[in-house]
């Protein structure tokens, strides 16, 4: 029997109205992605990349369609229920660090576990090791205003990560890094994802992340052109 | 729900803003003080004009005759076996621990005439040793004494302003004619003493002899118009009132006296107090109302402004109802710290003003009546109890009132926004 794969969407579709006009981000897609993929999904600006990892990611809910993660359908899940499954399954690392500006970057780091009830010994453990894990020890009081661009998407990653989520979704997560630091990311992504064989989709027209993704999905208005 | 997480959230985004923030409570804390003081200003100017009313009237309880008030021509009595009836049950241990004195008193009209004039008057027959400590009148002598026996022609005092209209002063002699029955009688009397209470109608038309004196000539032997009970505190007045009326049915056969709390003798005064507080609560209510439109301006401004945090949030997996009590929680913390603040300016000037009284004399007369009793121009400040509870109370409603809409537009952010540049 194969195995259940991370995600799987069937003819998905997203529909934005732009005054008269209907578009279709997302027209008809559908995929699989195995457990354990560091998968990329490539595509000009407007393909609907970002459409599709929402949709992926129960941030926004298909027109058409159905989305199932980890052999749950997501597609008629309530808000609450939505919310639930992104803390407790997926973990999001998106273009813009996105940290919480009142929270320190072990308070962000933690916030999942937070959220999920997690004592404060395990939290604060549990953060510690990830942090020497990709290199931001020490960095624990700091505001992000007073982090550099590189440490604040560690720290993203940090709070990404240290939940365990079976999927991790990165949307342009190199975007706004100068080389070196890319790259270093990319290093403790793919050592992450072989070490705790995390599924990773990322959005990206970066060809760094391109060249090191095991498989690359290639979106052009809205539909799968190529790696589906 | 991790309440202390939300708690902790909410403090820190109050203060990214510190100017912001610091202005608007500040604004609420004005208004805050302002009620308080207004309350304690106003409380105080009440609580003299009931002590006054009380003091010059008929005490927190009087004790009268059946049906006294259904005609106001004719001047009702208690005899005297019903009156020594009513001494005896004020005298009981459950009744005398919380009354402070009560003064039977017989009322009558008449004419007092002096060499140069005469007036209408109305005559209050007290027993002087009764009177003091409770009533308004020994504390108003401004010349003489109240009462103190000397002499064979019966003592009286008479006000300021009646001394002046007949012309007499201490020591004078004047005649008093009355009806007693059916017969006029007349009785002369020496001026012991002149009081003065500010008040117009008291001080032409108060005049007080001793009540055996106005018995013997009314020929009313041990006769009682009423009995003005004076109690330690006002707050005992309702249940007093109640206590003695019951005491009076249980020993009286037939028609028993009437028994009134103060806010039932004295209706003008009591209605007057409900319409001012009414006011002030109004007016106080539109004031802090404003200022809550201030801190709602303020927490919509700042859930404006953090719509992509809460997107993250939301996708991170906040539910949309933490997002609501997280904006709440700052709402309600911008409330408290204005309503703290304005709580200990307030209390600082009530108690202030308790002390020492806010003197509104430049703004009006040294003394001036309202619904028949005089006010003086020192207000003291005087809180009625639960007033502190209620203000805030009412505060607190309308920081929860002030944070809704905001919470509500946070709650309404879509998690897809996170990821839009």
């Amino acid at each position: 029997m194969s195995e259940i794969p991370a995600v799987r969407t069937e003819a998905i579709r997203k529909i934005y109205q732009s005054g008269d006009q209907r578009v279709a981000a997302v027209d008809g897609v559908s995929l699989e992605i195995a457990k354990g993929e560091f998968a990329a999904i490539a595509g000009p600006s407007g393909s609907g990349k970002t459409t599709l990892l929402n949709l992926i990611g129960a941030l926004d809910g298909v027109d058409e369609g159905r989305v199932w993660i980890d052999g749950l359908e997501i597609t008629s899940l309530s808000l609450g229920a939505r919310a639930d499954l992104r803390k407790n399954n997926i973990g999001f690392i998106f273009q813009s660090y996105n940290l919480i500006e009142v929270l320190s970057a072990m308070e962000n780091a933690e916030f999942i576990l937070l959220l999920q009830g997690v004592a404060k010994a395990e939290r604060s453990e549990r953060v510690r090791e990830i942090f020497h894990k990709i290199g931001i020890e020490g960095l624990e009081n700091r505001r992000p205003h007073q982090l550099s661009g590189g440490q604040q998407q560690r720290v993203a990653i940090a709070r990404a990560i240290v939940a365990e989520p079976a999927l991790m979704l990165a949307d342009e997560p190199t975007a706004n890094l100068d080389t070196a630091t890319g790259s270093a990311l990319l290093d403790v992504m793919q050592k992450l994802n072989r070490d705790l064989r995390t599924t990773f989709i990322f959005s990206t027209h970066d060809p760094r992340v391109m060249e090191r993704a095991s498989r690359l999905i290639r979106l052009v208005d809205g539909k799968v052109v190529d790696g589906g | 729900m991790n309440l202390s997480l939300l708690l902790r959230m909410g403090w820190r985004n109050l203060w990214r803003h510190p100017r912001r923030t610091t202005l608007t409570a500040l604004a609420f804390a004005i208004g805050v003080f302002l009620l308080i003081v207004s309350l304690g200003l106003g409380d105080g100017m009440h609580e003299k004009m009931i002590e006054t009313g009380i003091r010059l009237g008929s005490g927190h309880v009087v004790i009268e005759p059946a049906g006294a008030r259904d005609t106001v021509d004719e001047l009702h009595y208690l005899d005297a076996d019903a009156a020594k009836a009513v001494e005896r049950i004020l005298d009981q241990a459950q009744i005398r621990g919380k009354v402070r004195g009560a003064a039977p008193r017989l009322l009558a009209s008449g004419l007092l005439s002096s060499a140069n004039n005469s007036t209408g008057v109305q005559v209050v027959g007290a027993v002087p040793e009764r009177e003091r400590g409770v009533a308004l009148l020994p504390d108003k002598i401004v010349s003489g004494d109240f009462l103190e026996e000397e002499g064979r022609t019966p003592s009286t005092v008479i006000g300021a302003a009646l001394a002046k209209k007949l012309d007499v002063g201490l020591g004078s002699k004047v005649v008093l004619m009355t009806q007693a029955g059916t017969e006029i009688q007349s009785q002369l009397l020496r001026v012991r003493g002149i009081f003065s209470t500010g008040m117009d109608d008291v001080d032409l038309r108060l005049v007080t002899v001793r009540l055996e004196d106005l018995q013997a000539v009314l020929h009313k032997p041990g006769a009682i118009s009423h009995f003005a009970v004076f109690l330690d505190s006002s707050a005992d007045t309702a249940a007093m009132r109640d206590r003695i009326e019951q005491r009076i049915d249980d020993s009286f056969a037939g028609t028993p006296p009437s028994v009134l709390s103060w806010q039932q003798a004295m209706p003008e005064l009591h209605q007057f107090i409900i319409i001012d507080d009414a006011g002030n609560y109004l007016f106080n209510g539109v004031l802090l109302f404003m200022v809550a439109l201030g801190v709602l301006n303020t927490i919509l401004m700042a859930v404006l402004e953090r719509r992509r945090e809460f997107s993250l949030l939301l996708a991170l997996g906040m539910r949309p109802r933490e997002i609501t009590v997280m904006v709440m929680i700052e709402s309600m913390l911008l409330t408290a710290m204005g309503a703290g603040v304005g709580l200990v300016l307030g209390w600082t000037a009530h108690t202030y003003f308790a002390t020492y009284g806010l003197d509104l004399g430049r703004l009006m007369n040294q003394t001036f009546s309202v619904a028949g009793v005089s006010v003086d121009s020192v207000v003291h400040s005087y809180l009625y109890p639960g007033r502190i509870r209620w203000t805030l109370t009412f505060v607190a409603l309308l920081g929860f009132a002030a944070s809704l809409y905001p919470a509500f537009r946070a709650a309404q952010t879509k998690p897809s926004e996170a990821t839009q540049e």
